[in-house]
C-alpha cells in the first residue's frame, strides 16, 4: 500500500504521458486528417451545390451584403452546408480576408457540416487524456487509503527527484513532499479533473470541435501543473507550479479565441479575459516572490520543512511581513479582494474549464499555499499575519456575496459565489488553530462548486450558450438530469443540514466564535444567509419559477427563445457522480459518526475533531438564516409573491442595486486608476524620453554619424590606398619592433 | 675581389637600376622592356647562387612568357587619349615614404643581425653538382619524400588559371 | 664579405621595396602588375639565397627554397595570365585601365 505514497510521482507522470501523446502525435494527426476530410467535404459539397439554384441565390445575396452584416445574413439565410461552402468560395474569390474567415468559422460550426464534428483522432486525444487522468485519480485514491492504513505517512514524506543546481553551500532540489494535506488536494484535483475531462467530450464537441484535441492537451497540462504545485516540497517548486497553472489557466480561458460568438453583449472577449487573469495574477505573484525572497534570505533554504527550524530567532516583524507578502500570491490566485476582478471575467472560458480551474482546483491553490505554510503563519509570524488572512477572507466573502445577489449571468453568479466561498476558506485558515476547517471547506466546496459549474454548463449546452438567467426559467422539467444534482449542490452550498457544505461552512463559522472574533462571526453568518438567498435566486430563475411544481421549485415558465435540448450521458453522468461527495463528504468531519478530518489533515491522531454542529446552539442561528435566505428567494422568484423589485423601488435600494450590479465599480476604479496613473507616468516618461534619453541617444547617434562621415573618407574603395595602409601598418610594426629590440635596451 | 663578387655587383646594379627604371619610366613600353632586363639579371643572380634550373626557368617563364604577356596587354589597352602612358597616382609620395621606410627597416635589421651576416656565407659560393636531377627527384619522386602533391595541385592551379583567363578575357 | 647571404637578402629587400613603390603609386594597371612581378622576383631571390646558404643534411633540405621558388614562378605565371585577362576585361568595359578610377571595393 505504501507504494502509492512512495511513488507518488506516478500521478503527474500519467497526465504528462497523455499530454506528450496528445500534443506531439495525436494533435498533428488530428489536424492533418481534418484538412484532408475538409477538402473531401468541400469537393463533395461543391458537387451537390451545382444542382441547387437556391443555394446559389443565397450566396449571391450574401456577396451583396456588407462586411459587417455578413454574419447576420448567414444566420438568416444559409442553412445547408452546401450553400455555406459556396458562399465561402465566392467570398474568398471576391472579397477574401475577413469575410472568408468569418464564414469559415460559421461553416465549420455548422452541425451538418462534415468537419463540424471532431475527427477520430480528436476523440482519441480525449480518450488518452481521460485515461491518463483516471490513472492519476486511481493512484491518488490509493495514496489516500495508504495513509488511512499507515498513519505515520500522514506526517509527511520527502521524495527526492533530483538536484537542480548547487551554488556553493546552497542546493536547489526538485523534490516532492507528500503528507495528508497533499493527498487530500491531489484527490480533489484528480477526481474533479477526470470528471471534467469526461464531461468535456460532449461539451467541447458542440462548442469548439476544431480545438477538441488541443483542449484535452491543455487540460492535461493544467493537471500536471496543479500536481506539481501540490506536490512541491519547497517554495521554488511551488512557484513553478504556480506559474504553470497560471499559464494553463491563460490558455484555457482564451481557448475560444478573440472572436468567439457571443449570445449577448457586454461581455469581454475570451482573449481579453485571459490576459486580465494573467496580469492580475502577476500583481499578486510580485508580492509572493518578494515574500519567498525574504524567507530565503533569512533561512538560506526554500524547503517548507526546513524553514521553520532556521527561522528561530528571526525578527517576528520581518516574518510577518514576509508571510503577508506570500499571502499576496494567494490573494491573486484565489481571487480575493482586491485582486478578485479576474475571476468573473475568466468565466469567458469554456464551462468545464470554469468548473475545473476557476471553481475547484486552481483558485484553491492560494488556500492550499496558506495551509502548506500554516505553521509559519500561526507559530512564527505575528498575529497580524493571521488577522490579515482572516479579514481579507471575511471581507471578500461578504463583498462577493453582495455582488452575487444581483447578477443576471448564471456563470457570473457562480463566479462570485466561488470568490465568496474562497473567502470562507481564508477565514477558516485565519481563525482556526489548524488548517483543518479551511481545507475541509476547500474539499467539499471543490466538489459541489464543480457540480454547480458543470450543471450550469449543462444549462448552457441545452440553451446553445445562453448565460442570461432572464432568458431561462422552468428548466428543471426540461433537463431533470442536470437539475437534480444541481439542486443538491445548491442546497449544499446554502448550508442545508446533513449535506457536506453545511458541515464545512458551519465549522468555520463556529471557529470564528471560538476565536472570540464577533465581527467575523457576524460577517460569515450574514454571508451564509446571502449565499442561501443568491443560490436559490439563481436556482429559481434558471430551473424553477412561477407555475412550477412545489410552489415554483421544480419547473415553471420558460422565458427563452432557444429550444432546450437534453444533454447526453457524458454530461449528466459526471454530475451524478459529483453529487455523491456533495452529499456525503461532509461526514468525514462529523465527530458523532467517527469522522475526524482534523486528525487526518494535521497528521496528529490526538487532534480534536470538529465540534458537533448539532450540539452547538449557535448552529441553529445559521441554519435559521439559511432557511430565511431560501425562503425569501422562494417568495421572490419561486412563487413571485414578493415582486423582484420590491427592495429596489426606493432610491436607497436602487442605489445599492446599482452598486452591487456594477460590482462596487471596482473594475471601473481600477481602470480609472490605471488610466490616471499610467497617463501621468506616461507623460513624465515621455518628457524624460524626449529630452533626456532622446538627447543622449541623438547625441550618440549624431556623434557616431559624424565619426562615420569622417571615417568613410578612408574607405575609398581603391585597392592602392588599402595596400599603402597595409604596408604602412607593417612599417609601423617593424619600426616599433626595431625601436624595442635595438634601441630599447 | 674575385669574379663572382664583381658579377654580383654588376648584376645587383642592373637589377636595382632596371627596377627603378620600371617604376619611374614615363613610357610604359620602355618600362616593360626594362622589366625584361630585370628578369634576365635575376636569372644571373640565380646562376651565381648555383641554382641553374631556376635560372633557366626564370628565363623561360619570366623573360619569355610574362614579358610577352605584359607587352601584349599594353598593346591591347593602349589609350590614345592619355597624355602619358605610365602616370603616377595621388598617393605616390606616401607610397615612396612607405617603401623607403620599409626598405630601411629591413636593411637595418639585416645589418644589425650578425648571425645572418656571418653565419652561412661560404655556402653561397660553394660549388656543387648539377642539382637539376635532385630537384627532379624532389618534385616527382613517388617513393621518397617529395613535393608531388603540391606539384599536381600547381598543375590544377594552372589549369584553372587558363580557364579563368579565357572566361574573363573573352568578349561577350 | 660581399657574397654573403646578407648581400642577397638586402638586394631582395631593395627590389621588393622598389616593386612595392611601383605597385602602390601607379595608375596604369599593367604598371601595377609589373611592380608586383618585381616583388615576386625579389622574394624568389631571397628564397634561392636561403636555399643555397642552407647547411641542412636532411633529404632535399638544401633545395627546399628552390622548390618554393619554382612554385612561386608557376603561380606567378598563372597570376599574370589571369591578371592580364582581367585588365583586358576592365579595359573593354571602361575603356581605361586607370586603377584610381576603380573604387568598387566599398558599398
Amino acid at each position: 500500500m505504501d507504494i502509492f505514497v512512495r511513488d507518488i510521482w506516478v500521478i503527474p507522470l500519467l497526465p504528462l504521458i497523455a499530454l506528450v501523446l496528445n500534443l506531439f502525435i495525436i494533435r498533428p494527426l488530428d489536424v492533418a486528417y481534418r484538412d484532408r476530410s475538409a477538402h473531401a467535404g468541400a469537393a463533395h459539397d461543391g458537387h451537390a451545390e451545382h444542382s441547387s439554384s437556391e443555394a446559389h441565390y443565397t450566396a449571391e445575396e450574401l456577396i451583396e451584403s456588407s462586411y459587417v452584416s455578413a454574419l447576420d445574413t448567414i444566420d438568416g439565410h444559409i442553412d445547408t452546408p452546401a450553400a455555406m461552402n459556396h458562399a465561402l468560395q465566392t467570398a474568398q474569390k471576391t472579397s477574401g480576408g475577413k469575410q472568408a474567415v468569418a464564414l469559415m468559422r460559421q461553416l465549420e460550426q455548422h452541425p451538418e457540416h462534415p468537419h463540424g464534428k471532431p475527427t477520430i483522432y480528436a476523440r482519441l486525444a480525449g480518450y488518452v487524456g481521460i485515461a491518463g487522468m483516471f490513472g492519476s485519480f486511481a493512484w491518488a485514491i490509493g495514496a489516500l487509503f495508504a495513509m488511512f492504513n499507515n498513519a505515520s505517512l500522514q506526517k509527511g514524506l520527502t521524495i527526492p527527484l533530483y538536484n537542480w543546481l548547487t551554488f556553493g553551500s546552497i542546493s536547489y532540489h526538485v523534490n516532492f513532499y507528500v503528507d495528508s494535506l497533499t493527498v487530500v488536494m491531489l484527490v480533489v484535483v484528480t477526481a474533479v479533473s477526470v470528471l471534467v475531462q469526461f464531461y468535456s467530450q460532449e461539451y467541447i464537441e458542440s462548442e469548439e470541435p476544431r480545438g477538441y484535441s488541443r483542449f484535452f492537451a491543455w487540460l492535461s497540462l493544467f493537471a500536471i501543473s496543479m500536481m506539481i504545485l501540490t506536490l512541491s516540497a519547497n517554495f521554488l517548486m511551488i512557484f513553478i507550479g504556480w506559474e504553470l497553472v497560471g499559464v494553463s489557466s491563460y490558455l484555457l480561458i482564451g481557448f475560444l479565441g478573440k472572436d468567439a460568438p457571443k449570445i449577448d453583449g457586454g461581455r469581454p472577449s475570451p482573449s481579453a479575459a485571459a490576459l486580465k487573469a494573467f496580469v492580475t495574477n502577476r500583481v499578486g505573484d510580485f508580492g509572493f516572490l518578494i515574500g519567498i525572497m525574504i524567507l530565503f534570505a533569512q533561512t538560506g533554504t526554500f524547503t517548507f520543512t526546513e524553514i521553520p527550524q532556521k527561522l528561530q530567532g528571526t525578527d517576528v516583524t520581518l516574518i510577518t511581513a514576509a508571510m503577508i507578502l506570500v499571502f499576496c500570491g494567494a490573494v491573486g490566485k484565489s481571487a480575493q479582494f482586491p485582486l478578485h476582478v479576474w475571476l468573473p471575467d475568466a468565466m469567458e472560458g469554456p464551462t468545464p474549464v470554469s468548473a475545473l480551474i476557476h471553481a475547484a482546483t486552481m483558485v484553491a491553490a492560494g488556500v492550499y499555499l496558506v495551509a502548506r505554510t500554516f505553521l509559519l503563519f500561526h507559530a512564527y509570524a505575528g498575529p497580524q499575519a493571521s488577522m490579515v488572512v482572516a479579514y481579507t477572507g471575511g471581507f471578500t466573502a461578504l463583498f462577493a456575496a453582495l455582488i452575487a445577489t444581483v447578477q443576471v449571468d448564471l456563470k457570473r453568479v457562480l463566479a462570485y459565489s466561488t470568490i465568496s466561498q474562497l473567502g470562507y476558506m481564508f477565514v477558516g485558515l485565519g481563525v482556526a488553530g489548524t488548517d483543518g476547517p479551511g481545507m475541509f471547506h476547500l474539499m467539499t466546496h471543490a466538489f459541489f462548486k464543480a457540480l454547480l459549474f458543470l450543471g450550469s454548463g449543462g444549462v448552457l449546452h441545452a440553451l446553445s450558450g445562453q448565460q442570461n438567467m432572464r432568458k431561462m426559467g422552468g428548466l428543471a422539467t426540461k433537463i431533470p438530469l442536470v437539475a437534480f444534482p444541481f439542486l443538491l449542490a445548491t442546497l449544499s452550498i446554502s448550508g442545508m443540514p446533513f449535506l457536506s457544505g453545511f458541515f464545512s461552512k458551519d465549522e468555520i463559522i463556529a471557529q470564528t466564535l471560538a476565536n472570540g472574533d464577533v465581527a467575523l462571526y457576524v460577517i460569515t453568518v450574514f454571508t451564509a444567509f446571502l449565499t442561501a438567498f443568491y443560490m436559490f435566486r439563481a436556482w429559481f430563475l434558471t430551473f424553477g419559477g412561477k407555475g412550477g411544481a412545489l410552489g415554483g421549485l421544480w419547473g415553471g415558465k420558460y422565458r427563452g427563445e432557444v429550444h432546450p435540448h437534453a444533454p447526453g450521458i457524458r454530461i449528466w453522468l459526471p454530475l451524478m457522480l459529483l453529487a455523491i461527495p456533495t452529499v456525503f463528504l461532509g461526514y468525514w468531519g462529523f465527530a458523532p459518526l467517527g469522522g475526524n478530518f482534523n486528525a487526518f489533515i494535521t497528521g496528529n491522531p490526538a487532534a480534536a475533531p470538529f465540534g458537533n454542529p448539532f450540539a452547538d446552539p449557535m448552529t441553529y442561528v445559521s441554519i435559521a438564516l439559511a432557511f430565511l435566505g431560501i425562503g425569501i428567494a422562494w417568495l421572490m422568484y419561486g412563487m413571485e409573491v414578493i415582486p423582484a423589485d420590491a427592495l429596489t423601488r426606493n432610491p436607497v435600494g436602487k442605489g445599492l442595486h446599482a452598486l452591487f450590479f456594477n460590482k462596487f465599480y471596482v473594475d471601473e476604479l481600477y481602470m480609472a486608476l490605471i488610466r490616471f496613473g499610467i497617463f501621468l507616468f506616461a507623460k513624465i516618461a515621455v518628457s524624460i524620453d524626449k529630452y533626456v534619453i532622446d538627447g543622449i541617444i541623438n547625441g550618440i547617434g549624431s556623434g557616431v554619424l559624424g565619426i562615420g562621415r569622417g571615417l568613410r573618407k578612408v574607405e575609398t574603395g581603391r585597392l592602392q590606398n588599402y595596400g599603402a595602409a597595409f604596408f604602412g601598418g607593417a612599417l609601423i610594426i617593424a619600426a616599433a619592433f626595431i625601436a624595442v629590440v635595438y634601441f630599447g635596451k | 675581389m674575385d669574379l663572382a663578387s664583381i658579377s654580383f655587383l654588376i648584376l645587383a646594379a642592373i637589377l636595382v637600376g632596371s627596377a627603378l627604371a620600371v617604376v619611374l619610366m614615363k613610357n610604359i613600353v620602355r618600362a616593360a622592356l626594362f622589366l625584361a632586363a630585370l628578369f634576365g639579371a635575376a636569372s644571373g643572380i640565380y646562376v651565381l647562387l648555383n641554382a641553374d634550373f631556376i635560372a633557366i626557368v626564370q628565363i623561360l617563364v619570366y623573360a619569355g612568357a610574362v614579358t610577352i604577356l605584359i607587352l601584349f596587354s599594353i598593346m591591347l589597352t593602349q589609350n590614345p587619349n592619355s597624355q602619358s602612358s605610365n602616370p603616377g597616382n595621388h598617393q605616390w609620395f606616401i607610397a615612396a615614404i612607405v617603401a623607403a621606410g620599409l626598405c630601411a627597416a629591413i636593411v637595418f635589421s639585416f645589418a644589425q643581425n650578425s648571425a645572418i651576416a656571418n653565419g652561412a656565407g661560404n655556402a653561397v659560393t660553394a660549388a656543387s653538382t648539377n642539382n637539376t636531377v635532385v630537384i627532379g627527384n624532389l618534385l616527382y619522386s613517388p617513393t621518397t619524400y617529395s613535393y608531388v602533391l603540391p606539384f599536381e595541385i600547381a598543375s590544377l592551379v594552372l589549369l584553372v588559371a587558363i580557364v579563368g583567363a579565357i572566361v574573363i578575357g573573352r568578349e561577350d | 664579405m660581399l657574397l654573403s647571404l646578407n648581400s642577397f637578402l638586402i638586394l631582395g629587400a631593395v627590389l621588393f621595396c622598389i616593386g612595392l613603390f611601383g605597385a602602390l603609386s601607379k595608375r596604369n594597371a599593367v604598371s601595377v602588375l609589373m611592380g608586383i612581378e618585381i616583388m615576386l622576383n625579389a622574394v624568389n631571390i631571397t628564397l634561392v639565397a636561403f636555399a643555397s646558404s642552407s647547411t641542412g643534411t636532411a633529404h632535399g633540405a638544401r633545395l627546399t627554397g628552390q622548390i618554393f621558388a619554382i612554385f612561386i614562378i608557376t603561380v606567378a605565371a598563372a597570376e599574370a595570365a589571369v591578371a592580364l585577362a582581367m585588365i583586358i576585361a576592365i579595359y573593354r568595359r571602361r575603356n581605361s585601365v586607370d586603377v584610381s578610377e576603380i573604387n568598387m571595393m566599398k558599398w
